[in-house]
């Protein structure tokens, strides 16, 4: 009877311990899913204020090269900024989904998650939402 | 409960908890993860692109004023 409850007891807590790891592991990746989102959605503002910027200048019939570089020199430096940012977040990500598809494969394999694998995961994921952040910063102050 | 019951129901509530488990397992292996797992290579590329595009935009609107 002791063996018996001791059994489910031990399944119990192993599947409710397998049921988080995957959660995190689901949760990573919808973030993932989020950032690449929003990336795309803050290159399509910089693309705006691009248009915006040089509608702008058009529109003031500058005569030289010199003013119209000053005209639109916000809007160079903002898509120079967002190229930087989008290669550091395209890099992160690319690690995280690679990394993610090993620990699939690994975990269908093994039909367990490791706990450094998801810790590794969860790092590579860290490393998306820092350049993210970066990115996102450095947007606002190359358009103010 | 006795021990006959129990060792009846086990291999049920195995089963249950095998089921819970892979349903967990196959509801994160959605489409959209897919996806990036199998081609993370694409993500992103449009957006540079359309940088790439609007760089090239500026530069031809400094040199022509167009």
């Amino acid at each position: 009877m002791l063996v018996v409850r001791f059994v489910l007891l031990l399944l119990v807590a192993a599947l409710l311990g397998m049921g988080c790891a995957t959660a995190q592991l689901s949760d990573a990746a919808e973030r993932m899913i989020q950032i690449e989102r929003g990336t795309s959605a803050v290159v399509e503002g910089v693309v705006v204020f691009k248009d915006a910027t040089k509608a702008d200048c058009v529109a003031k019939k500058l005569p030289t090269e010199a003013e119209r570089a000053a005209c639109v020199k916000q809007a160079v430096r903002a898509v120079e900024i967002s190229e930087v940012g989008v290669l550091a977040i395209k890099a992160a990500l690319a690690s995280f989904w690679e990394f993610y598809g090993v620990v699939q494969a690994r975990r269908q394999a093994e039909d367990q998650l490791r706990r450094e694998d998801l810790l590794e995961l969860l790092s590579r994921a860290g490393r998306v939402v820092t350049a993210y952040g970066e990115f996102v910063k450095a947007v606002k102050e190359a358009k103010q | 409960m006795n021990w006959t019951l129990l060792e009846k129901l086990l291999p049920i509530a195995l089963r249950t908890a095998k089921a819970i488990f892979d349903g967990v397992r196959n509801g994160e292996d959605n489409e959209e993860i897919r996806r990036r797992v199998t081609s993370s290579d694409v993500i992103l590329d449009e957006d540079l692109d359309a940088l790439r595009e609007s760089e090239d935009d500026l530069e031809e609107y400094i040199r022509t004023g167009r």
